[in-house]
């Protein structure tokens, strides 16, 4: 084997080699740190979505993002279950902004409220089928325990008020809030929030049955989702948006995609540590063929190629990308969970978002390197002569 | 003057320096960015609170910003008007509204001021136009924010759509901007705002603003205020409410942690970048140390070297990534057409200066080790 | 101990040659230019020369009168247009950039400065020059023979911070000489080293030119070693002003002569 001239140049010197790694390392964390806010912002905002348990969304043709207080009527669902290969269809009610007291601090905060019939399989959580009966009591409620701190202690139990009126917690659930929920969810029946939202003072909008939120259509195993969706889109009226579950999803990332700001925030901040990564690794290159010059001219006198010495840069560039790149994962994956619990937000590393980043971080290299690169073709071998 | 060996060792090697303030120049890009856009956040708040004509506010204690207001009495506002130092009261009402895009045909929620068209409740050159006045006196017809996102649709006086099912006719314009929790923002009068948002009954206000007299100090006010209304309002400065509206976004979309930690780790970087490169030009300038130290030169002034390059660098590299992060920050208007206000401001300006001197000092002083144990004798 | 290398048979001096070798080295007529248009200047003219294989030539002259530039032509370092100039029987004159390169890997070049890699042991240093040729599995063999026949078995695996100044470039010249080139230039080798370093270096190189029958071409100040040379040219102001013929068959004292050295003398150091 060939001596690997690159490894050992780029190692010999243990503390330039350490802060070389620790340089890489952070501008891929930045990176990760960055890339990772964007997607949780993005993933917080359709856990619920994708907990959803139709393979069809109906919502008022307004609706386009969950942020939207408008309804449709409860009919169009009816409507809807009479098509063949519809094996049943649940009406989802919710309220943002109802005020929830906290039991501790008595200081009242917004929450969403979702609402269903219990015996509708409405949610894929676990805890609310263990919770089945108990909804259906009135003036009861489970909470998302992941709501967040402001929201107080929500074990079963606990009796404060919801929208100035009287509420047990029978049970809690777990989810997680995004900015439509404001400080976290709550889950209750359908008849509950009757109780709770149909009838209150005038400046309150109130609600009743007849609207519906969010309709879920479930479709019979081997029917044919697309047909049935554009079946539907032909045949009911168009004050509603009949999507798949996997359009709904989309339609919400959109939403936040397009419409903040946020996707160009995250973007910039990453772009930016991508620029922070190629100066960082173009100096330690630089530094490494500035110092060892005159030994590759003399390389080249003896008769090495300068292609010779353009591999030795680029094997040098992907060493460190490789070197930097396992610490900087490391603790991106320690600050995604410290990050989680401090914001309630959704860090989730997936394979695919660690592979995006890691090559980002080797375009990263291979850019650095093909600068550097350049320094070394300009070594000529002549001057080495009677310097 | 003496020899500027720092100054010497730095510039000696051209194309080392570029690298070496292009690194601290994008450090310094990363930290204005991050604070910039936490800025914009607070910035926000308190731009929509500028314009407001008052300088105490009423808000009901469970609201939580300007845009989750819960309605209070208006007798609490009258109750204010009695105290001394108070010129006048207005009411200001808020809430959203479905507005249609006439081109599209989709909605999206426009956030409403109802005001009375008789008090200055905003700060706006346009309010002042007489035509825009008359305008918001008519029936069904408001005035449209300039900075609401083109989602909205057009905004050119006459233009006639539908908001909430009712007609909607728009008779003017001003600029202001929605903040973080509205793309757009309406004006109109609080008899429009009755009919849009029936049943509003006018005697519940969402905000109570207090025009005080010139020269009264408002914390005085507030203090009085406090000792006569009953405990269902709270009263505070335009600066109080201010930070409670900043405090709230920034706790509620975790984003203070978020642009936090970037800065934090921007730094870091930063420091690093700058370490790598005095340490570099320490190792390679060891014989030339070494010399100076057998010439009599004391340690002391090694590690004052040392520290004028690094400081020479941080003043190099800042330059840089202080006008690049101007052309960035204008960039960010652009794109998100205004949504995101950042603004440079000399506070933070001098912050990041102060931080920077202080990120390439810190790598300073841990690479000068190195050169405070040279031993002289080496060279030979 | 090595056996690598082997004393050759008594060498015929030069004078008495019958049979004429070929030659290492021919250049006619060369000239040579720095810059361009208005800045061009000449460095070199009409420079003719003839090196046969076998011969120890040095070139002496003040500096800035074109040895460096000489040296540097014949190993194949720079473009040359104008002339002929043959290295080893390849006529440097028109060849492209990958041509030159493949000239160089059959000369062997000694610098000033050691120039090897502070991240290599000495092993690794010389093996760089090995693997030019493509020999893999036998590189470090061949690594450790010639930094034995330089003495410097026992550091074989040292790096350059651990040995002295003239180990250092005695491991250099181990690079230069691992793959038996027929020709090598060295830019004033000894001119970093003490008096007995300097010599040892020198001698080396007259013990392996004669065993290999390798032209060497040296550029020199050094005065100590002028009598090791059997050829002296004197470059002033890039005209080659003399050139003289040394006559070794009168040396006086035999431990002068490179045959009769004992190898043991540059073990263990």
């Amino acid at each position: 084997m060939r001596t690997p001239l690159a490894w050992f140049n780029l190692t010999y010197e243990r503390r330039r080699l350490l802060t070389a790694i620790a340089g890489v390392s952070f501008a891929v964390l930045l990176m990760f740190m960055f890339k990772g806010f964007e997607n949780a912002l993005y993933d917080s905002q359709v856990q619920l979505l994708k907990v959803l348990n139709g393979d069809i969304i109906v919502v008022n043709r307004l609706k386009y993002t969950m942020f939207i207080p408008e309804q449709f009527a409860r009919r169009r669902l009816y409507q809807a279950q009479a098509f063949e290969g519809v094996e049943a269809a649940y009406p989802l009610y919710t309220r943002d902004g109802a005020y929830w007291k906290n039991p501790d601090t008595k200081a009242v905060r917004p929450l969403r409220v979702l609402a269903f019939n219990p015996n509708d399989p409405v949610l894929n959580i676990p805890e609310v089928l263990a919770k089945q009966e108990g909804l259906k009591l009135p003036w009861t409620v489970i909470v998302d325990e992941k709501s967040r701190a402001e929201v107080g202690p929500r074990a079963a139990g606990i009796v404060t008020e919801l929208a100035e009126q009287q509420i047990e917690v029978i049970g809690t659930y777990s989810m997680g809030t995004d900015f439509a929920s404001a400080n976290g969810n709550v889950i209750m029946s359908d008849q509950n929030f009757l109780r709770y939202f149909s009838d209150l003072g005038p400046e309150e909008t109130e609600r009743d049955l007849n609207t519906v939120d969010i309709g879920l259509v479930k479709i019979a195993p081997g029917a044919d989702v697309n047909a049935l969706v554009a079946a539907m889109r032909q045949r009911l009226p168009n004050d509603i948006s009949i999507v798949t579950k996997a359009e709904f999803v989309d339609m919400e990332l959109e939403y936040w995609r397009k419409n903040t700001s946020i996707g160009f925030v995250f973007t910039l901040l990453t772009t930016m540590s991508f620029a922070v990564g190629i100066i960082l690794v173009y100096q330690i290159l630089y530094t490494d063929v500035s110092e060892h010059w005159v030994e590759y001219a003399t390389l080249k006198a003896i008769g090495y190629s300068n292609r010779y010495l353009l591999g030795v840069v680029m094997q040098q560039s992907l060493i460190l990308t490789m070197l930097g790149f396992v610490p900087g994962y490391l603790i991106a994956l320690v600050l995604y969970k410290a990050a989680t619990n401090a914001t309630g937000l959704l860090m989730n590393m997936t394979p695919g978002r660690a592979l995006e980043i890691l090559v980002a971080t080797v375009s990263m290299c291979l850019i650095s390197g093909a600068i550097a690169v350049r320094k070394v073709q300009a070594a000529d071998p002549a001057e080495v002569f009677g310097s | 003057m003496r020899t500027s060996l720092a100054w010497l060792n730095l510039t000696h090697e051209k194309t080392r320096l570029l690298v070496a303030i292009a690194g601290v120049a994008f450090a310094v890009i990363l930290v204005f960015m991050n604070l910039g856009f936490l800025g914009s956040l607070s910035d926000t708040a308190a731009i929509t609170y500028s314009t407001i004509n008052a300088e105490v506010y009423l808000i009901s204690p469970q609201a939580l910003e300007i845009t989750t207001t819960k309605p209070f009495p208006i007798e609490r506002l009258y109750q204010a008007g009695g105290i001394d130092g108070v010129k006048r009261v207005m009411p200001l009402y808020v809430s959203y509204l479905q507005w249609r895009n006439v081109e599209t045909r989709q909605s999206r929620a426009l956030f409403v001021y109802g005001i009375n068209p008789s008090d200055p409740v905003f700060l706006l050159p346009d309010l002042q136009k007489p035509e825009v006045q008359a305008a918001l006196g008519q029936v069904d017809t408001v005035l449209m924010d300039r900075l609401s996102r083109p989602e909205f649709g057009p905004q050119a006086t006459g233009t006639t759509t539908e908001a909430d099912g009712r007609k909607a006719t728009v008779g003017g314009q001003y600029t202001l901007g929605g903040g973080f929790a509205a793309d757009g923002t309406l004006i109109m009068s609080d008899q429009n705002f009755r009919r849009y948002f029936d049943p509003f009954p006018l005697n519940q206000i969402n905000l109570g603003l207090i025009k005080l007299n010139d020269g009264v100090d408002p914390l005085q006010v507030v203090e009085a205020l406090r000792q006569t209304l009953p405990q269902d309002v709270l009263v505070m400065t335009q600066e109080q409410i201010t930070a409670r509206d900043r405090d709230y976004w920034i706790g509620a979309t975790s984003t203070g942690f978020i642009f936090g930690m970037g800065v934090a780790v921007s730094c870091v970087v930063g420091v690093v970048i700058v370490y790598q490169i005095l340490y570099t030009d320490i190792s390679e300038h060891l014989k030339q140390y070494a010399t100076l130290k057998a010439m009599g030169y004391r340690s002391g002034f090694l590690f004052n070297t040392v520290l004028q390059e690094a400081v020479i660098l941080a003043v190099l590299g800042y330059i840089p990534g202080f006008i690049i992060s101007l052309g960035l920050y204008e960039l960010t208007l652009r794109a998100t057409s205004g949504g995101l206000p950042v603004v440079m401001n000399i506070g933070r300006a001098l912050f990041v200066l102060t931080l920077t001197v202080l990120m390439c000092s810190l790598s300073g002083l841990a690479s000068v080790q190195k050169v405070i144990n040279t031993d002289p004798a080496d060279v030979f | 101990m090595s056996d690598s290398l082997r004393l050759s048979p008594a060498p015929v001096p030069a004078s008495v040659e019958s049979v004429p070798t070929e030659l290492a080295v021919q250049i006619r007529d060369l000239n040579y230019y720095f810059g361009q248009g208005d800045l061009c200047k000449q460095v070199l003219y009409d420079i003719n020369l003839d090196l046969p294989r076998g011969q120890i030539v040095i070139m002496t002259g003040p500096s800035g009168s074109g040895k460096t530039t000489l040296l540097t032509l014949i190993g194949a370092l720079r473009t040359l247009q104008e002339g002929s100039l043959q290295v080893l029987q390849h006529e440097l004159v028109g060849m492209n950039q990958r041509e030159l390169v493949d000239v160089r890997r059959s000369i062997g070049f000694i610098f000033q400065a050691h120039n090897l890699f502070e991240s290599l042991t000495a092993a690794q240093n010389v093996e760089m020059a090995v693997e030019l040729m493509d020999d893999r599995r036998a590189k470090r063999q061949r690594a450790i023979a010639m930094l034995t026949d330089v003495g410097l078995a026992e550091r074989a695996d040292y790096k350059p911070k651990a040995l002295s100044g003239g180990q250092k470039q005695r491991v250099a010249v181990a690079r230069a000489l691992v793959n038996q080139p027929t020709l090598i230039l060295a830019d004033e080798p000894t001119a970093a080293l003490d008096k007995k370093s300097g010599r040892d270096v020198v001698t080396l190189m007259q013990i392996l030119a004669k065993e290999k029958n390798c032209t060497i071409l040296m550029v020199t100040h050094d005065n100590r070693i002028l009598d090791m040379a059997d050829r002296i040219i004197n470059l002033v102001d890039g005209r080659l002003e003399t050139d003289e013929e040394i006559d070794h068959s009168t040396d006086s004292t035999d431990s002068q002569n490179p045959k009769n050295l004992d190898r043991h003398m540059f073990m263990i150091r």
